[in-house]
């Protein structure tokens, strides 16, 4: 991808490093806060800028003492020297998919040239992710920092190799602009065979959007998350982008309870899903997945905050088993199980977040509640389904106003 | 043959897993209670070793991954509080390279594993009379091996363990 940015997934990226105690053993570290920015400027990795930017404050070795001493001027000197920084200068292909990062390490005013041996794992979907397993090899002394000890007359207390290592996990930087579709307000998508309508709230934070996922195949999933405009826009096109890969990697192999365990430890992750409106501590993300056995006509699902509903033709039977929040680390996580039901040809499956349509009501400040969402559907299931579209909305715009501090979404899939 | 005790120091010892979750990234998870013994020979390959870490001190400075790792998903580390290892065979490879192969225990079940082991039998003796040395081991093994059967891990690449232990021997009385 020309002329984009990529950016650091903190969640799956570590920078680490060893040294050798004594000659005997080497002690490991890491640092836990860093950042690397990332330009391609044309379609191949040779042609990147990177800029990596280390805090020497967060240095981690396990051992408090001796993190104190390697923060202290023997070592890092943190307080007069916060970062660490390295900006590249030239990047080659040495082999396949392997690459050499010259460039300039800046340690305490001292700057010297480094290689960086990087190996890209690109994913399945790479101009979405891609991963850099990093490895360098520096010496401390030509950077000034000469503290040792020599014990028995010739082993080093400290090495002066320093091996430095690690995983940098990217994700392509969108723009804004390309969020709009994704994540819009009042948005109506869908064809013959699914429908989703959304409606967002008015003049009020509460900031609405959506996913829904391979339609192409017997997998789905439905999810939104709420927060502040562009910002959830944004957090929620990432998050669409990692549980597509998710989805990608596993989705014939784990069931879905388990798929919504490993996304639970994307919730507690900000650089991924919205921060809750009512509270910015927390964060949210209202998730189904359903995995669609069309020969033998059953669902196995799990669902975390959102209601599933199956439209008969002779009635609806709903299924509030596992209406968990998500959005609350470790909270009733145990509680996420896998649901199988049956369905014949012509039933529905929809699916919408009950939750938030009990807490924090419409415009004047009337719940909908999840009684009317369901009769709702239960009034519509009959029409045609070209016009099912036009009698939710008319419905959900009314009760949304313009002063509602919530969102709704609803989504159905003809079986 | 003259045999000497040593322990690790926690301080400047580690045991390590790498497992591969949410696909394609390696996270790297250590034990914060560990312990090792070491019997130690003047022929290496006659000497014994001991390790132990306590499957609840997993940290991975992820607390979500955390809870995930000590659940019956993972570990089940109410149900397996800790994992040993117990050396039965040390070969020689090369000057500095071993095989150190044993039984891990993990619950119910005991396990044949094999490292690959460096050993430069370096002894550091300190002012106060304590010596060190150190040893480096390091695996793959199969998830399956644990009891774990959650399919989100992947199976393809296996669970790297990689330990890197600096024992510790108190001077003569």
């Amino acid at each position: 991808m020309a002329n984009s940015n990529w950016i650091l997934d903190k969640s799956r990226s570590n920078l680490r490093f060893k040294v050798k105690h004594l000659l005997v053993a080497s002690v490991q570290g890491e640092f836990r806060d860093f950042d690397i920015s990332v330009s391609r400027n044309g379609k191949s990795f040779s042609d990147v800028q990177i800029k990596l930017d280390i805090k020497t404050d967060s240095i981690n070795t396990r051992l408090k003492k001796r993190d104190n001493h390697l923060k202290s001027r023997d070592f890092l000197d943190s307080e007069d020297f916060p970062v660490i920084s390295f900006e590249s200068t030239a990047v080659s292909e040495y082999k396949e998919n392997g690459y050499k990062i010259t460039g300039n390490l800046t340690i305490k005013e001292v700057t010297k040239e480094l290689t960086i041996y990087a190996q890209l794992e690109k994913s399945q979907d790479y101009e979405t992710f891609g991963n850099l397993a990093v490895e360098a090899n520096i010496s401390r002394e030509e950077f000034g920092i000469q503290w040792n000890n020599l014990v028995d007359e010739k082993w080093p207390l400290v090495d002066d190799a320093i091996k430095l290592y690690g995983n940098i996990c990217l994700l392509r930087d969108f723009k804004i602009d390309k969020v709009q579709g994704l994540a819009g307000r009042a948005d109506i998508y869908g064809n013959n065979n699914y429908q989703v309508y959304s409606a967002k709230s008015g003049k009020q934070n509460g900031s609405f959007a959506w996913f829904q996922l391979r339609s192409d195949t017997s997998h789905w999933i439905f999810g939104n998350c709420t927060g502040d405009s562009e910002e959830t826009h944004y957090r929620a096109l990432k998050t669409k982008l990692y549980v597509e890969n998710l989805a990608k990697e596993y989705e014939h192999i784990i069931s879905p309870s388990q798929f919504l365990r490993i996304l639970h430890f994307a919730v507690q992750d900000d650089s991924f899903l919205a921060k809750s409106s009512y509270d910015n501590n927390t964060y949210s993300l209202d998730c189904s997945y359903f995995m669609i056995d069309k020969k033998a006509k059953k669902i196995k699902y799990c669902s975390a905050r959102l209601t599933v509903l199956l439209l008969k033709s002779n009635g609806m039977k709903r299924y509030p088993k596992n209406n968990i929040s998500m959005g609350f680390p470790f909270y009733n996580i145990g509680q996420l199980e896998d649901h199988t039901f049956s369905y014949e040809s012509g039933d529905t499956l929809v699916v919408f977040n009950e939750e938030l349509i009990r807490q924090n009501g419409g415009a004047v400040g009337k719940k909908l509640g999840a009684k009317s969402v369901v009769n709702l559907l239960g009034e519509n299931k009959l029409k045609e389904w070209g016009s099912k579209t036009k009698h939710i909305e008319k419905v959900l715009n009314k009760w949304v106003g313009e002063g509602t501090l919530d969102d709704i979404i609803v989504a159905q899939v003809k079986l | 043959m003259s045999v000497s005790n040593w322990v690790a120091d926690p301080g400047h010892s580690y045991i390590e897993f790498s497992i591969f979750i949410n696909g394609e990234v390696p996270r790297q998870v250590y034990f914060r209670k560990m312990a090792a013994k070491l019997n130690l020979d003047e022929d290496f390959e006659k000497s014994e070793l001991q390790l132990q870490w306590v499957t609840e001190s997993v940290d991975s400075g992820d607390k979500g991954l955390d809870k995930f790792l000590t659940s019956s998903d993972f570990f089940a580390a109410d149900k397996v509080p800790s994992l040993k290892f117990l050396s039965e065979k040390i070969s020689k490879l090369s000057e500095t390279q071993f095989g150190i192969r044993g039984t891990l225990n993990y619950g119910d079940h005991d396990e044949p594993i094999s490292f690959n082991t460096r050993f430069d039998d370096n002894i550091v003796v300190q002012e106060d009379g304590h010596k060190r040395t150190g040893l480096y081991l390091s695996t793959q093994v199969d998830p399956k091996m644990f009891g774990i059967n959650n399919r989100a891990i992947n199976f393809d690449k296996g669970i790297n363990i990689e330990v890197e232990l600096e024992f510790l021997q108190k001077p003569q009385a």
